[in-house]
């Protein structure tokens, strides 16, 4: 049986097909879990999914109204920015570090046996992600679309709602603006 | 080219190679512009850095718990949704079993033929037009008793 787009699944579900849904969620929930982690800079993935099923939520009860103008991923990801932006809201969290033996620390990217080497490189992710989490949420979004999700200018245009040119802007401010905090906080500038 | 065009031209460079035209203004400035220079040299570094930025990825079951959150679910639904769920990453596991099933009911019905005391008749039948029960069978002497009572 050949493999339903995105798209027809989505349309299925706005008609009520849980098993079609269920397949678009089995197809992007990694890519929206990866995302709202990222966006939101919380350390413990069991926050992460809850937000990231409350995106799917939010796109079952809007799947009756999708028209397939867009494609459904960048639908899907232009409802987790909401979602995220409305928890930031509602939180005015600041990241968190996660517990010791908590799971999330099993993704993170030591892979050196060194304890030394690997508290470095622990302190370094936190810098960084500390520095993406200061990002203002468009420039934030644009450099997280691109950098861990390859989408193109075009779909990260199509994501914010905005124009091509403007991704562009977004992605050198951006850098720039992590480039800045970096340096800042290893005492470079 | 001013430095701030050459050095947006430079982060677009990262997503893949500006066109030929734009290239050449960047390559021509950077000659010229330590500044530029290494801010591409910091440009190049932070991309590689951000590889830095891992998140695990979710607990296996992710999709059948968010099915048993949508609206007007079921309980009994929300657990075939989880069942399918578990089964959906292992389709090798499925396969094995359903093979073994299959393997399974063709030793019963085989056994089931060939057990004289419990044998249909019917399906005797059908196996001797196959030719495929041995001369004096089950199916031989049912239709003999077929033919006695006929007379």
């Amino acid at each position: 049986m050949p493999e339903r787009d995105d798209i027809a699944l989505l349309q299925a579900a706005g008609k009520g097909d849980r098993a079609a849904f269920g397949e678009l969620v089995q197809r992007h929930h990694r890519a929206v879990v990866h995302y709202v982690h990222r966006f939101l800079g919380i350390g413990d993935r069991a926050t992460a999914e809850d937000i990231a099923q409350d995106v799917f939520l939010a796109a079952w009860k809007g799947a009756p109204a999708f028209t397939p103008r867009a494609a459904a991923f960048t639908w899907l990801l232009r409802i987790a920015i909401n979602i995220c932006l409305n928890y930031s809201r509602s939180r005015r969290r600041k990241p968190t570090v996660p517990l010791i033996g908590e799971p999330a620390a099993a993704g993170r990217s030591s892979q050196t046996s060194d304890p030394d080497t690997a508290a470095l490189e622990e302190e370094r992710k936190a810098r960084l992600e500390a520095a993406v989490a200061s990002l203002p949420p468009s420039q934030r979004s644009a450099i997280l679309l691109r950098h861990f999700h390859d989408l193109s200018y075009s779909e990260i245009a199509a994501v914010l709602q905005t124009s091509v040119p403007a991704v562009e802007s977004l992605l050198f401010r951006g850098r720039q603006r992590l480039k800045k905090v970096l340096e800042r906080e290893r005492g470079d500038a | 080219m001013s430095c701030r065009r050459v050095r947006k031209l430079v982060s677009i460079s990262l997503d893949g190679p500006p066109s030929q035209r734009g290239r050449n203004g960047i390559d021509e400035h950077l000659r010229q512009c330590p500044d530029c220079r290494r801010f591409r040299e910091q440009l190049q570094a932070l991309t590689s850095e951000l590889e830095l930025l891992t998140v695990p990825d979710p607990r296996p079951g992710f999709a059948g718990r968010t099915l048993a959150r949508l609206p007007g679910k079921s309980r009994h639904l929300a657990f075939v949704d989880r069942l399918l769920e578990f089964i959906q990453p292992a389709p090798a596991a499925l396969g094995t079993a359903a093979l073994v099933l299959g393997v399974f009911l063709a030793i019963s019905m085989n056994g089931y033929g060939s057990d004289s005391g419990t044998t249909d008749p019917t399906e005797a039948l059908f196996a001797e037009s196959l030719d495929l029960t041995p001369a004096d069978s089950i199916g031989e002497r049912y239709l003999s008793l077929l033919a006695e009572v006929e007379d």
